[in-house]
């Protein structure tokens, strides 16, 4: 199987804004009727002039930061150029990075669940344009129905380097991404269409194609899936890849030829000469890390609230993995919550360090078995293997200990040799309970029975 | 009632004390331009006086606007086929500043066809005729705001300026034009052909109207990024200290030379210090560093023009980009030449030839520039470099028309106010001397060019 | 340097009608020679931006604007949508 190079271009709303990025209009257009949301300035009225959304640059900043790139000091917005209805102005407000531009921020990075890095080259503000639709079907519709709510909506985009080499990389890129996401609060997966990703697909070193538009990580994972499956058809037929854009059709799952805007190459970008110079100063970028971290206190403030005591609390809170783990168990089965905090706490904060382990799974089934078994699990060495396998991602059944008879005769006949002394001169309700404590301690409550039974028995023969 | 030669200052203290009411005044202006609209073809809307109230500084008193920007409910055409039925939805700023003042709207002046052009010619509605001698240009593209005034069409009028666009027709037409500092004036509304050079600028009768205007409609608008508060207080100059750039008068013909070194005798006498630079370095290049930057901004900020929102209507036969570019011929000639011309500059292998190469320029005639001022009240030089021409003489030679700015573009370039004001006289037609000052100086220059108008007191027939 | 009016009023999305073509051209062409003289200009080392000075930020607070004013301004209105050509 030849080699497929993946890159994504993935575009996020930044749900948090309550106006959009260049005008004052309200940005909740979901379910609204169309073209509510719109003034001269997103409808590209003659006259009407750009003003940026400061609490964009912020809510950009975050995700900036989460994604350890580095903010440019200054950047600049440009106009990308390119006819099309939804665009109003028929170009678009952007950041470009050539030209003697900038974009917002360089050189960040996100690790994927099976720890491989995945460079980000660039993150920047944008414009969300307008959408087009059609009555009944595109084919046979005379004329197309713009609404403009979406038109200046702002956006984040984040380009990432060919380094994804499979479907299931990339899907799982756009999950991690949507989970960092969510920790700033952008909660892209309770908006429609608030993430989208432009799919870089290239077999083989050939030519790069891109995919326009895909929503959801899955949906991203399938049209890799069948480019990859296009591409190799045409380059085992020995027929030339070539450099183009392509949409996906997410009804038929298969990655069809674009024509119209994409069209152009030349985008004649031209600085904005609207619109001052972007500066993010230190204050700004240490205002922002304050705000990601001020949910710090707030988790805190949660722990101590649930009766978690301080120590734990502080050691929990600053680390988001493992209170998202400590929200999970919590919501599962409340009753663990006090256990989940001390295991997270120790055990697993442990086992994070000494293991290079740097993301938990997000399945906690595994560790919900571990924290319900815990007190007949024999000892702690194994408790500890239990919660490695967990974290490494790998499936837990935690075995109690098989009680068999004949073993159990032979386990029972050593831990009266061990504690010969103690029983010696206890008469026999007293020596029953006292190795009956031994007993359920190392086997489990829930083999009590066997455990009388056969306790029983052994007693009764040394009598 | 006659109002010939009335300057809005005269006007609004009659208000004052009772001789004349804004319904009067109001009433003389729209009927002297119904009639002499026929000839001069000064208005593209002419709109029939509303009920005024004496309120607000300006009691009520309506101003002509140039017809590219925004007035709610008014059509604003940019004398275009493309937006020959636009309606704005809003308010420009300036416009409602105006309204705030208690001003209202009298009508929307003809011009080049978005702002393009230096002589008035280039307008879909026909050419504005100027009112010192019907067969000549008044100038552009302010052509119509500046006709207005001088015929006293309206008693002062709004106009926009990005290469000389409010000097240039107010020196060819014998009144004063204002072009003040980069963002001082709010460009929200202003429809926009060159956003980093346009302003929207004043032209009336005295630099003391202008001057009254001005401080109404100035500040900081949070809905333009670019503009700036520019300190509003009076200055008190004593003896202006005065530059000649005599690369710049050389340029001139000859008879605009006369006049105008006759004009620095004039004001070296009452007082005025006169001192001369040869040259200034990047004289040459100006044209081209204005041109290049104005095309390449054209380009981008016509594309919105598709007939899709707004625009003319053309049937929808064949694909999308043949409907676009159908709607699209609408734009007259000299609109296709600056578009096609700012998209040659952006693609792809010239950005770097052309464009880098105008902002550097641009970069380094400020720098000169601002190095220059700091020593000086003002510069002086002639506003435009000839005598207006006979309607039609320059169709068939493009280049007579571009040449016209080389005077003019520089405060543009550089983001300084200016002020064109007549200091001379050539047969019918006055001569216009500019002074232009340091970025975001506006009252300083006011101060200079006011003393300067004093001394030099070219009457134009009819009162003070 | 002759300037391809074809190229540019395609590139442009300008029609250009027979009439208009030669006057065109010749505003053009003495626009492409003032640009040509910035031949003879040194180019600057890196590329660099002249934007507007000042920093202008706008506060989150949603402010409607009448949108019907708007719909009023369109040419063709279908249920509130805007009517426009089928794109592909």
């Amino acid at each position: 199987m030849e080699e497929i190079k993946v890159g994504l271009e993935v575009h996020v709303q930044l749900v948090t804004l309550r106006t959009k990025l260049f005008c004052s209009c309200s940005s909740d257009y979901r379910g609204k009727p169309p073209n509510v949301n719109i003034c001269p300035v997103c409808t590209g009225l003659p006259g009407s002039m750009p003003t940026l959304n400061r609490k964009a640059v912020e809510e950009a900043l975050k995700v900036v930061l989460m994604l350890n790139a580095k903010p440019y000091e200054t950047s600049y917005f440009f106009r990308k150029t390119y006819f099309y209805p939804d665009l109003p102005k028929n170009f678009q407000i952007t950041q470009y990075d050539k030209a003697g531009g900038y974009p917002l921020a360089h050189d960040g990075s996100l690790k994927l669940s099976n720890g491989k890095t995945v460079r980000i080259e660039r993150i920047h503000l944008e414009e969300d344009p307008g959408r087009i639709y059609y009555e009944g079907s595109r084919a046979t519709a005379r004329y197309s129905l713009i609404d403009y709510n979406r038109s200046g909506i702002a956006l984040i985009e984040i380009v990432t380097a060919p380094d994804m080499s499979s479907p299931e990389e990339a899907r799982d890129f756009v999950e991690r991404l949507t989970t960092i996401l969510s920790d700033v609060g952008i909660n892209v997966k309770d908006y429609e269409g608030a993430l989208r990703v432009d799919v870089n697909v290239s077999y083989a070193g050939g030519e790069r194609v891109e995919v326009k538009n895909v929503t959801g990580a899955a949906s991203v994972e399938k049209a890799i899936v069948y480019e990859m499956f296009r591409q190799k058809t045409m380059y085992e037929k020995g027929i030339k890849v070539v450099r183009e854009t392509r949409a996906w059709d997410e009804k038929r799952r298969i990655t069809i030829a674009s024509r119209g805007k994409e069209f152009e190459a030349e985008y004649r970008y031209m600085p904005e000469p609207d619109l001052p110079p972007v500066t993010v100063t230190e204050s700004l970028v240490q205002k922002v890390k304050d705000e990601i971290g001020g949910s710090q206190e707030d988790r805190y403030r949660e722990l101590i609230n649930d009766g978690i005591n301080e120590e734990l609390a502080k050691k929990i809170s600053s680390d988001k993995d493992l209170f998202n783990i400590y929200e999970k168990i919590k919501f599962y089965e409340p009753s663990l919550k006090q256990l989940a905090a001390n295991v997270l706490a120790n055990e697993i904060s442990y086992l994070k360090k000494r293991y290079s382990i740097k993301t938990l799974p997000e399945d906690v089934s595994g560790l919900a078995e571990i924290l319900q078994n815990y007190r007949v699990i024999p000892d702690h060495e194994s408790v500890v293997a239990y919660l490695k396998k967990w974290m490494e991602g790998e499936k837990v059944k935690v075995s109690l200990k098989t009680v068999s008879a004949e073993n159990l005769h032979d386990d029972i006949m050593q831990i009266i040799s061990e504690n010969y002394d103690k029983i010696k001169n206890l008469e026999y309700n007293k020596k029953f309970e006292f190795l009956m404590g031994i007993l359920i301690k190392k086997f489990g409550k829930d083999n009590k029975k066997i455990l009388v039974e056969e306790l029983t028995k052994v007693l009764n023969k040394t009598k | 009632m006659n109002l010939e030669g009335y300057t809005l200052q005269l006007i609004l203290k009659e208000i004052e004390n009772g001789s004349l009411s804004p319904e009067d005044i109001n009433e003389f202006y729209y009927k002297r331009s119904v009639d002499l609209n026929r000839v001069l073809n000064a208005y593209i809307t002419l709109l029939e006086p509303e009920k005024s109230r004496a309120e607000g500084d300006l009691k009520g008193i309506a101003i002509a606007i140039k017809d590219n920007i925004s007035t709610k409910g008014v059509r604003t055409t940019c004398a275009s086929k493309m937006l020959e039925n636009y309606i704005p939805p809003y308010d420009a700023t300036a416009v409602s500043s105006l309204k705030k003042h208690g001003g209202s709207l009298l009508g929307k002046t003809n011009m080049d066809e978005f702002a393009m052009g230096s002589s008035g010619e280039n307008s879909a509605f026909g050419p504005t005729r100027n009112p010192l001698n019907r067969e000549y240009v008044t100038g552009g593209s302010s052509s119509g705001s500046a006709a207005a005034v001088a015929a006293d069409m309206a008693p002062i009028a709004l106009g926009s300026d990005t290469g000389g666009s409010v000097r240039a027709p107010a020196s060819f037409t014998g009144i004063v034009g204002f072009k003040p500092s980069y963002g001082a004036i709010s460009r929200y509304g202003l429809i926009a052909y060159a956003n980093s050079l346009e302003v929207i600028g004043i032209l009336g009768k005295s630099v003391d109207d202008v001057n009254i205007l001005f401080k109404m409609i100035a500040g900081k608008d949070p809905m333009d990024s670019t503009s700036v508060n520019v300190e509003l207080k009076e200055k008190n100059i004593s003896k202006p200290k005065i530059l000649v750039i005599k690369s710049f008068v050389e340029l001139s013909a000859d008879e605009v030379k006369k006049e105008f070194y006759s004009s620095i005798g004039k004001l070296e006498s009452a007082g005025f210090e006169i001192n001369y630079a040869d040259k200034f370095s990047l004289t040459d290049y100006m044209l081209s560093a204005y041109y290049t930057i104005a095309c390449a901004e054209a380009s981008t900020n016509l594309s919105r023009y598709d007939g899709i929102r707004y625009g003319p209507k053309v049937e929808s036969a064949g694909n999308w980009r043949d409907y676009i570019s159908r709607a699209r011929s609408f734009f007259g000639p000299e609109v296709k030449a600056r578009i096609m011309m700012g998209t040659f500059i952006l693609s792809a292998g010239y950005y770097e030839t052309y464009y880098l190469r105008a902002l550097q320029l641009r970069k380094i005639i400020k720098q000169e520039f601002e190095k220059i001022i700091s020593n000086y009240d003002a510069v002086y030089v002639p506003t435009m470099p000839v005598l207006p021409w006979r309607i039609g003489n320059a169709i068939e030679d493009p280049k007579i028309a571009y040449a016209a700015d080389v005077l003019t573009v520089l405060p543009n370039l550089t983001g300084s106010p200016a002020i064109s004001l007549p200091v001379g006289k050539v047969r019918e037609f006055f001569v216009g001397g500019q002074f232009i000052g340091l970025k975001n100086e506006d009252m300083k220059l006011l101060k200079v060019a006011e003393i300067a108008e004093k001394v030099l007191q070219v009457k134009r027939s009819g009162r003070n | 340097m002759r300037y391809s009016i074809n190229k540019l009023s395609k590139l442009s999305m300008l029609k250009i009608s027979k009439e208009e073509e030669k006057m065109i051209a010749k505003k053009v062409q003495a626009l492409g020679e003032l640009l040509e003289k910035l031949d003879t200009v040194e180019p600057p080392k890196e590329a660099f931006v002249l934007a507007p000075e000042g920093e202008h930020k706008r506060d989150d607070v949603p402010v409607q604007f009448d949108s019907d004013d708007i719909i009023k301004v369109f040419n063709n209105v279908k249920e509130r949508y805007l009517k426009g050509p089928k794109t592909l």
